[in-house]
Parts: C-alpha cells; structure tokens; sequence
C-alpha cells in the first residue's frame, strides 16, 4: 500500500465516521448542542437541548409538514396566552379562504412567519423577526389602508405601529379606541391609589382561633427542638392557614393515608412536588414563565436511544457507554442563574430557581419573596433602580404598617400580579403574562393606582422605565388624543 | 520485478539508449515519474534528439536547405522508424528547421507519447495505467532504475568538463542539453562557466549535430520569449487575483456582517440571506465552484487534461474559481461566521481559501515580490499550500453536516 492510499483512506474513514457520529446525533440520540444553527431567542433558551418540544415532525419530513409541526407545537405552549390576549390576529381569521390575497404578503395563518428561532440577527423584542413596518403587508392598500381610514395615520410611516406604545399585533386590550375613550380623562393618580387584589390577597388570613401555635406543631422530636424553624413556622401565613409540618414533610400522616409515626415517614427536604400539592395555579403559571419554564408539561422528553437501538435490533450488543454517549440531556429541572440572559448578580451565578428559592419555607416571607428575592438575582437597570424609586418608599412604608394594605408597589406587585381564580386570589408566577408587551401590565395593575395616560406615556419611555419610574416619561403617547379626535368626528358625522 | 529487471538491465545486459532516450531520461520529475505534457518546447527538443539519432545511425543526412533520407530500413526503434517513415513519405525537400517543428507540433505523431513507449520499450521505464475517480485514465511512466538520471548528469558531466574526445552521441547529447538550456540542472554556474570553451568546439564536431543544435537554440529562444511572456501574463493574472481574493477572505472572516434591512417587502439582501431558495442556489453554487476548482487541482496533478491547456492554464483557472468562490461566499453569508459547526465550516473554508490566495500570490508573484526584495523559496511557496489541503480534509464532513441541517430541521 503506497503511502498516499492510506492517508486517502484514513481521511475518508475519519470523514465517514464524523459524518456517522454527527446522523445518529441527528437521528437516534445525543446532544445537539453543536447543531445549533444560530443562537436560540431568550424565550426558548433553556429549552433549546429538547429540539423536539418545537421540531415535532419526524426527521426527512417535507418542509410543509415540518413548519405544520412546528406551529402546532407554538400554539401547544402559547395558544391559551393569545386566547387571553384577545388575540387582534387570530389564526382562524387568516385561515378564511377570503384572506388568501393576504398569505403571500405575510402568512399571518404561521407563527414562524413572524417568530423564526435561531436568527439571533433579525430577533427582535418579542422574538419578532420580520421587519419592524410589517404592518405595511395589509393596511397599505384597499380597505384596510390605515392612512385612508384614519385621518391622523395619513402622514405616518408603517415602522411606528407597533414601536410607538399604540399598537401591538396580538394583545391591544388597553390600546383599542373605545378603552382610550373611556379612560381618556383620569388624572396621573387615581383617588384611592390601592392595587386591590393585593390588599384583598392580605386579609383573607383565617381567624386566630384557627390558626396553629409553636405547641400545635406536628414534627419528630428531633425536629422541634429547631426553635429558629419553629418560630418561623408558627409565624408564617402556613401556621395560619392551619398547615402543620407534616402537611409538607410527612404528607401522608396529614392526609391520614399512613398510620404509622411520624419518625418513619418523615422528609426533611420535601420536594416542589409537596408545594404544587396546594399551590397548583402558582405551580402551573410559574412552569409557565422563565423562572420555571424548564418544568413546562409540554417540553419534549429526550429520545428514547433504548427504543431506537431495540428496533435496529442492536440494543444488546452496544456497550452502556456508547448509549450513554449518544443519549439524549434532560432538560435540568432548575435553571440556574448563571444561565440568564439578563444581567444578573455575579455572587448569584449559582443560585437555581425553584419555589425555595424566593419563598422561605418555614418563614414563608412574601415580603421577601416580593422584593428582597428579585434583587439577590436581577441586576438590570430597572432593577438597580428601584431601591430609589417612590414604588419602594410606598412599599418600605406599607411593609413598615405606616400605610394602607396595597398601596406599597414591590417587584412582584408589577411582574407577578395579584389574579382572582375560582374565588380565590392567587399569585400568577408567569411573569411574561403582564410583561411583554409591557402594555400588558396596564390593566392589572398600573390603572389601580394610575391614569391611563400617564401609564401608556410611562411605559413607552424605555430611559424612565430604566429608572424605576423615578421622574415623569419625555415620551407622549398620542393615542388618546387621536381616539377621542376620531370620536368628535364619527360625532360630527 | 520491476526492480530486479532494473538491476538486470543496468549491470548485466547494457542499455543502448538513444540519444532522445538520456534526453527524456533527464526529464523526468523527482520521483522518477514521467507524463506526457503538451509542452512544445519540449517536443522540440525531442524532435531534435530523434533527428540527431537519425543522423548518427546514418538513415538521414542534412545540409543547409535540406533534409533527405539516406536508408529507409527501419532501425527497430518506435519513434525512429515513425519519423523516418513521416520524412520519407514527405516529397517536398525541407530543411532541420521545418522538420523540428513539424514533428514538434504535430498531433497525429505525439512525439512524447512515442519517445516514452520507445524508452518503455528499452525497459528503462514501465508504463502505468490508472482512473482516477473512475472517470479519468491517466498514463505515467516510471523509471526501472532511479540512477540512471545521476547516470546521465555524470555521463555529461565527463563530456563537457574533459579534454578527453567524446563519442559523437554524447557530443550530440552534452550540446542538445545546453541548447534547450537543461545544463544549469547539471552544472554548477562555475563549472558551466569554465565549459564554454569545450562547449563551442563539441557543437563543431558533426554537422548534422550544429545544425540540428542551432535551430534548436533558435526555436528555444523564440518558444522561450513566447512561453515567458505568456506565463509572465498568467502569473501577473495570479498575483492580481490572489491579493484580490486574499482581501476578500480576510474581509468574509473579519467584516461585520451585512444587516438585513429592517424593511418589510422584497429586497436584494432580504433574498440573498433570508430566503431559503436563494441559500439553496447560492450554496450549492458555492459547492460546485469548489468541486470543480478541486477537480482542476486533480487535472493538474495527474496531468489529465494536457490537450485542453497547459499548466498555467489550468493553474489560472483553478485560482480564478477560488476568487469565484470568495465571491459566492459572500452572496451566501454576508460576511456572516454561523453558529458551532457551521462557524467551523466557514472557518476552516475561509482559511482554505486564504491559504490557497497567499500561494496564488508567492507563486504567481515571485518575481514581483523578488523585485520589491521579499525572496519566495521554495519552503515560503509550500507552506500556505500544504495549509490549503490541510484545512481541505474536514470539509467534505462539514458539508453534509451544514447540508443535513438544513433539509432536516
């Protein structure tokens, strides 16, 4: 053999072997890491080692019923969001034969048309990755153009809809004329500024002959003589509740499905699963936000290497490290702060995020939880800022019992509201529910305490938003004008 | 066998080699290799030595106007009877001149082809056949006995540098290697220097053999003013358009990328970089540029193709399809870099492509760069084309990997 056939040989070998490694990544199991064709948006970042969640087709699909698929699986996680929304473009609408002029100028029937993932290039907020102006697809022409049908859009340009804080393609419950109209004349400050849900939230505490004391607790000897543990429990909206130890630790005695001593069934770290047991809509809205989105029921489960190797008839002859090596990462079930894309607290780095996390589990602080927790993380701007803001000074003095219950505004006062549901009111732990677009946080809570005007004017101005709201916004959102305008002429007419 | 029959030949039964035999014999490469080269220069020299052979075994003679065929017998020797045959069959009196560039130029009697098959048949050298990506034949011939270069470099050596008197077919060889200006690869600049004067008076030896060396010289000078000025165009061509591509690829590697414009409707740029049909055509544009420019690098090898250009051609036409290819890259990623593989992909292309334009630039610019006082050796040209095969070789994984991606996800 001459010495160029086998260097000929060896690369082909080490080509053909590159190329198998890398099909059964792609085909049977193992991480994809290196597949990445562009970065993931930070909406599915911490999602992104389960391709399947969102590539559900089967590999060699067509294209067509790979994007099929694909939007399939967009609206498994996001459909029941935009129903909430009052989505202004639903899917139906565009799926009416009467709207096909519309589909080859943007197929507003797909997702993807509007949301492509892993184009970090053209990403922009809200994972948008068509064109700022897209608006000018529809309402530049016929009866849908915007600049016929409304006088005060006549000079305007398409890259202004949905940048200037008055319109949004999906979510416009606090933009829609009639609303405008209806909240045109309120001042900056209503009279009784009080997010209500949040002062309801504080008294629905139960009655003191209910509530349990240091000598009702339900523990292993062992435990109680934890006076620290103990102190904070008996003061925690827990022990008020009537929730004793066991109720977390030894759910079983609790209930009264296990007869046998405390001792035996006892945990000291109880799991997540103990607090989603009671707290099942916070469970389900925090798997629904960033904080605990790694936890969606939805995320796909790594491929089965096990399945795939039996029918190939190959399962009993690999060795257990070839399977482990092309076997599929579980997404972990925490994401860790490091992890973040926003700007967190170095010293953070490796804090992960589950209910203990924020919540104390014997103190059960949610003082601490609203505030104090944010800021052991986030160290944005906004973030920074707030400590110097009059939402703290408000919040110091109602946590400090100088001012009424719901007049003070914390982090979680904004970013994970207060929400009535079956009668009862609990916390939404998703924050994207109120956060993108930050219109969104406008009816449930800014308006409470603020005018609309001035809510719409503020949470355009990105540099006020930076500061906390500390000071009044340079932006002014024409909207209300232009609504009521448009009032006095359909009047006039 | 080969070998053996090498060493049989050489110490038992002795050669007799003809005088175009030693002449093919010294050209042959460094790993005894010969191919045949549509090299005109060449062909002259050969023809030359065929007629010089002619002349000494006495089947020709020749005068000043004049080329007549003494004895028609065929002498046994392939080319020898060829030419004898194509000189007897021409009624027309011409002169050495006109002979030498007939027989040179002519493509119904390959002169090389014919020389070869002769020596092959001498035993000197072994003929191989071979395909080359199941498409291509290629013929090469490889010499029995790897000496018998040094042999006749020595052989020469005696001829030109001793007062001893010469037979008159190493006369007739030492003169022809000067003539074709092969003796600087035998001779030291001294040494040829100090031959001059035994020179002039081994070219008066044989009239057949002045007349034969003269016009040989002439036509050598005039394929040589004309080979260099034509390779001194291509190499230019070369140097321009390395630096060119050079420039681009570096640019593709460094550049911020080319924003798609944030305007929603049907752009240039929007197509070029966000529309899956134009990534499609301009990617396998760039695959097929690649594939046949490395198709050209297999031609020039193995010499495939000689009948359709020479080297420089080729040469040329390999560096202006990496230019092609920095080009498409751009329309095919807009000085973007990817993400994991497909970074590694574009990397290691774009440093193939680098490589490729900085040999361009030493080998077609040597002699600019020699002007500006930057010598190229040998060592500085092999550098950046041992880079560009090397950064070759994980391509092709890459490729279908970048490929599968796209169709699969």
């Amino acid at each position: 053999m001459s010495k160029n056939f086998i260097l000929i040989s060896s690369w082909f070998l080490a080509t053909l072997i590159a190329i198998v490694i890398v099909g059964v990544w792609m085909t049977v199991g193992g991480s994809r890491q290196l597949l990445l064709v562009g970065q993931t948006t930070d909406a599915h970042h911490q999602i992104e080692v389960a391709c399947e969640t969102c590539h559900k087709a089967p590999i060699f699909s067509g294209p067509a019923v790979a994007v099929k698929a694909m939007n399939k699986a967009c609206r498994t996680c996001h459909e029941d969001e935009l129903a909430k929304s009052d989505d202004s473009h639903p899917r139906k609408k565009f799926r009416n034969p009467r709207m096909a002029q519309f589909w080859d100028k943007l197929d507003a029937r797909l997702c993807t048309t509007c949301h492509t993932e892993h184009r970090p290039e053209i990403t922009r907020e809200s994972a948008v990755t068509v064109a700022t102006n897209f608006c000018i697809a529809c309402h530049s022409e016929g009866d849908q153009d915007v600049r016929l049908i409304r006088t005060s859009h006549a000079d305007l340009s398409f890259d202004t809809c949905a940048s200037s804080g008055c319109h949004n393609y999906h979510d416009n419950r606090v933009l829609y004329s009639d609303f405008l109209v209806k909240h045109a004349q309120t001042d900056w400050l209503t009279q009784k500024p009080v997010h209500e849900l949040t002062r309801q939230a504080r008294l629905t505490y139960k009655s003191e002959e209910e509530r349990l004391m240091h000598h009702d607790a339900q523990a292993p000897s062992a435990a109680l003589f934890n006076p620290a543990i103990l102190r904070d429990w008996a003061d925690s909206a827990h022990a008020i509740n009537a929730i004793n130890c066991t109720s977390c630790h030894a759910p079983a005695i609790a209930n009264g499905s296990d007869s046998a001593g405390v001792e035996t069934v006892w945990e000291d770290k109880p799991s997540q699963k103990i607090c989603a047991d009671c707290h099942k809509f916070e469970q389900n809205t925090f798997r629904k936000g960033r904080h605990g989105m790694r936890q969606h029921p939805k995320i796909a489960n790594p491929r089965d290497i096990d399945g795939k190797l039996n029918s190939y008839g190959l399962a009993h002859i690999t060795p257990s490290f070839i399977k482990e090596w092309f076997s599929d990462p579980a997404v972990p079930m925490y994401m860790t702060v490091a992890e973040a894309r926003l700007p967190m607290r170095s010293e953070a780095a490796d804090l992960s995020v589950g209910c203990g996390s924020c919540h104390d589990p014997h103190s059960v602080n949610v003082a601490y939880a609203a505030v104090d927790a944010c800021l052991t993380c986030h160290d944005d701007m906004h973030s920074e800022a707030y400590r110097k803001s009059p939402h703290y000074t408000l919040w110091l003095a109602e946590v400090a019992g100088e001012a009424s219950l719901g007049t003070g505004v914390s982090c979680a006062t904004c970013h994970m509201a207060k929400v009535e549901r079956r009668g009862n009111l609990v916390t939404d732990h998703n924050q994207n529910d109120i956060l993108r677009p930050n219109e969104k946080m406008i009816r449930p809570v800014c308006l409470d305490c603020h005018g609309l005007k001035f809510a719409l004017d503020s949470l355009a101005d990105d540099e006020l938003i930076k500061r906390n709201f500390r000071g009044r916004a340079d932006v002014h959102v024409e909207s209300i004008e232009w609504a009521l305008l448009r009032e006095r002429e359909k009047q006039d007419d | 066998m080969g070998k053996i029959i090498a060493v049989l030949v050489k110490h038992i039964i002795p050669l007799m080699l003809t005088i175009t035999d030693n002449i093919l014999l010294l050209l042959e490469n460094e790993d005894g290799i010969f191919v045949a080269d549509q090299n005109e220069s060449i062909n002259s020299v050969l023809a030359g030595a065929v007629l010089l052979d002619l002349s000494l075994s006495g089947q020709i003679d020749t005068d000043l106007n004049s080329l007549i065929v003494l004895d028609e017998t065929p002498t046994g020797n392939v080319l020898m009877d060829h030419i004898l045959s194509e000189i007897n069959a021409h009624s027309n009196s011409a002169d050495t001149e006109h002979w030498i560039e007939t027989l040179a130029s002519s493509r119904s009697l390959p002169i090389q082809e014919l020389a070869l098959a002769s020596l092959a048949q001498s035993g000197a050298v072994e003929q191989k056949d071979r395909n080359i990506l199941w498409l291509f034949r290629s013929r090469t011939f490889q010499t029995t006995d790897l000496d018998s270069k040094e042999d006749i470099k020595v052989q020469i050596k005696d001829v030109v540098l001793s007062d001893n008197i010469p037979n008159p077919a190493d006369a007739a060889i030492a003169c022809l290697v000067d003539a074709c200006g092969l003796l600087p690869e035998i001779l030291s600049d001294s040494q040829i220097k100090q031959c001059q004067p035994r020179m002039k008076i081994l070219r008066r030896l044989d009239l057949i053999g002045r007349e034969v060396i003269n016009r040989i010289a002439s036509i050598e000078r005039r394929q040589i003013l004309k080979i260099r000025a034509q390779t001194a165009r291509r190499q230019k061509a070369n140097f321009v358009l390395s630096i060119v591509g050079c420039f681009f690829a570096v640019a593709t590697l460094l550049s911020p990328r080319v924003p798609i414009p944030n305007q929603f409707g049907p752009t240039l740029l929007e197509y070029l970089w966000n529309d899956s049909l134009w990534q499609q055509w301009t990617g396998y544009l760039l695959l097929g540029f690649s594939l046949v420019g490395l198709l050209i690098v297999i031609v020039l090898k193995n010499r495939l193709l000689t009948r359709f250009g020479n080297y420089s051609t080729w040469q040329l036409t390999h560096i202006l399809l990496g230019f092609v290819c920095v080009l498409t890259l751009f329309l095919h990623t807009g000085f973007r870099l990817g993400a994991n593989l497909n970074t590694a992909l574009m990397l290691f292309y774009l440093v193939v492509l680098i490589a490729g334009a900085l040999a361009g630039i030493l080998i077609g610019g040597s002699s600019e760069l020699r002007k500006w006082g930057v010598p190229v050796t040998k060592k500085m040209r092999k550098a950046p084309v041992k880079t560009h095969i090397v950064f070759l070789l994980p391509l092709p994984a890459l490729l279908v990997v970048h490929i599968l991606l796209v169709y699969l996800y």
